[in-house]
């Protein structure tokens, strides 16, 4: 075969399948073909098309989600959870505000609403933009909430968080975003996995349930598995995978980058500390006074101001199932001494 | 699909505008996603590293606007950190052979080839040089031109085309080879 027409056989093939073939190289091309027919057979192989495009499509959109829920939404929204604890310290006498309790209650139900449909507003009317079309959950200190997903999951939120999901949950992807603690106990599908995304880690559910608690206020993120297995990715500048299995719990310290570490989950009284707030328990294991007055500010939404010394540095270890915060003060108080008031939601420890 | 594509990166960059994000970013992820694991053969970080590049178009918001061809950038791109991959990565490299195996099993996965002669051809490219093959998979799986293609990888139209020959040389060769052995 002349090596000048082998040479333009070839030249034109790569201009064919590139995509940029003149209609008179294509001429050229198939009389070159039907000259040699030995590289029809190339020829018909290569014209074809090399990838499943609705399946490269999929793979697409699920990477959309994934990377939308991780990267985009916590880095521009994760400034409104800082806002809502900033607000918190600069105006604490709104809290101690003597106001009807009931009255109070009203407003804050009121504020929840409007925080609500503020946002709704606002991710429509942005110039143009369309917006997430999430679907958000707030609880505030001292309620819970249980709510069903589109795909038979269920999650139990505690006090004072929130879990966003998108109105398209369930198509190629089952993604929420959490800011606080969940309990989720997950419904199985192997096609979708299920991922929470908090500001700390991604979790991906390769099973059923566990526990998440990552309140930006607290100094540690931590999640535990009851069921199943899960798969931890934490961000930062080297991102980790941990895999838990089930009665793992992985605790991570918030100001030390590379500081985290697996250990069981703590049972007491055959209740599982972690996941007893689900059932309206609440178990510290050896944990400081001020530490169990801020679970108990969230839980009852009360403020608690330590006037003592001494008593800020008790730990304390139990199971509390009572519904009102001096029933809990009082059994605390007979363990170790010390006195305290109540004042509206006001809570002193002297 | 067409799409207009100075208009949403106008959108993107001013009007915050994150449909306008997400249709340049189902746009762009499947070619890059390809393209990145021709050279990593690792789909996991290939997922982090096409990721970590669509995000900037994102954040570098007005930024955006200087970019003349976001389609080199963007492959541009992927290539640098892809090959800055590599060269992290090289202690724990397989020996060619077995970096041709593995690789085959990876692409061939994720490209979705279904037939045998397919995955033939599949692997006649495999075992292409590392730049001959960089030029044909972005010539044949991504459609781009020669010009296009000189501007991601900043080599010569004669390179280009030298490159493609012996991409077919190679891949004819290979084919026959299998014809033969099938009979």
């Amino acid at each position: 075969m002349d090596k000048n027409e082998e040479k333009r056989i070839y030249d034109l093939l790569a201009l064919k399948i590139s995509g940029n073939l003149s209609v008179k190289e294509l001429q050229e091309l198939e009389h070159l073909l039907s000259k040699y027919p030995g590289f029809r057979f190339l020829y018909d192989e290569l014209i074809k098309p090399d990838y499943d495009n609705d399946a490269a499509m999929e793979h697409a959109q699920r990477a959309y989600s994934a990377h939308y829920y991780s990267k985009i939404y916590l880095g521009t929204h994760i400034s409104e959870t800082v806002d809502k604890v900033v607000e918190k310290n600069i105006q604490p006498s709104f809290l101690k505000k003597k106001t009807n309790w009931i009255v109070w209650s009203a407003a804050a139900a009121v504020i929840v609403i409007a925080l609500f449909i503020f946002r709704y507003f606002a991710s429509e009317n942005q110039a143009g933009a369309v917006g997430t079309n999430l679907n958000e959950m707030i609880t505030r200190k001292g309620s819970k909430s249980r709510l069903l997903l589109p795909d038979g999951t269920t999650v139990v939120l505690n006090a004072d968080s929130k879990i966003s999901y998108s109105k398209d949950f369930n198509e190629a992807s089952r993604d929420v975003i959490l800011s606080g603690e969940a309990f989720f106990e997950v419904a199985p599908n192997p096609a979708r996995p299920f991922i929470v995304h908090t500001e700390k880690a991604d979790i991906k559910v390769l099973g059923t349930a566990f526990n998440v608690r990552d309140y930006p206020e607290d100094s540690k993120f931590e999640t535990s598995l009851i069921h199943g297995k899960v798969e931890v990715n934490m961000k930062g500048r080297e991102p980790k995978s941990i895999f838990l299995k089930p009665s793992q719990k992985l605790v991570v310290v918030k100001d030390m980058e590379e500081d985290y570490h697996l250990t069981r989950v703590t049972e007491l009284d055959s209740v599982v500390a972690e996941t007893s707030w689900v059932n309206d328990k609440l178990t510290f294991v050896d944990r400081s006074f001020p530490s169990i007055a801020s679970e108990l500010e969230r839980q009852f939404n009360v403020t608690i101001e330590f006037k003592n010394e001494e008593a800020a540095k008790y730990r304390y270890t139990g199971v509390f199932d009572d519904n009102r915060v001096e029933d809990i003060l009082d059994i605390l108080q007979i363990i170790k001494p010390f006195k305290y008031t109540v004042t509206e939601n006001n809570v002193i420890i002297y | 699909m067409l799409l207009n594509m100075p208009y949403l990166l106008s959108r993107i960059a001013y009007a915050r505008d994150e449909q306008a994000y997400k249709s340049v970013f189902l746009h762009f992820h499947p070619g890059l996603f390809r393209f990145c694991i021709s050279i990593i053969k690792d789909a996991e970080s290939a997922e982090e590293i096409v990721s970590d590049i669509l995000l900037k178009v994102w954040s570098m918001e007005s930024g955006l606007s200087y970019i003349n061809d976001i389609q080199a950038y963007l492959f541009k791109a992927v290539r640098n950190a892809s090959l800055t991959w590599l060269s992290r990565e090289k202690m724990k490299w397989l020996s060619l052979d077995e970096a041709g195996q593995k690789f085959t099993e990876i692409t061939a996965e994720t490209m979705y080839v279904n037939t045998e002669t397919g995955w033939e051809i599949e692997r006649a490219i495999s075992g292409l040089p590392q730049q001959c093959q960089l030029v044909f998979r972005l010539a044949k799986q991504e459609g781009l031109s020669y010009k296009q293609i000189t501007s991601i990888l900043e080599i010569s139209q004669n390179t280009i085309e030298s490159h493609m020959r012996t991409a077919l040389r190679r891949i004819r060769q290979q084919l026959q080879e299998y014809l033969a052995d099938k009979k």
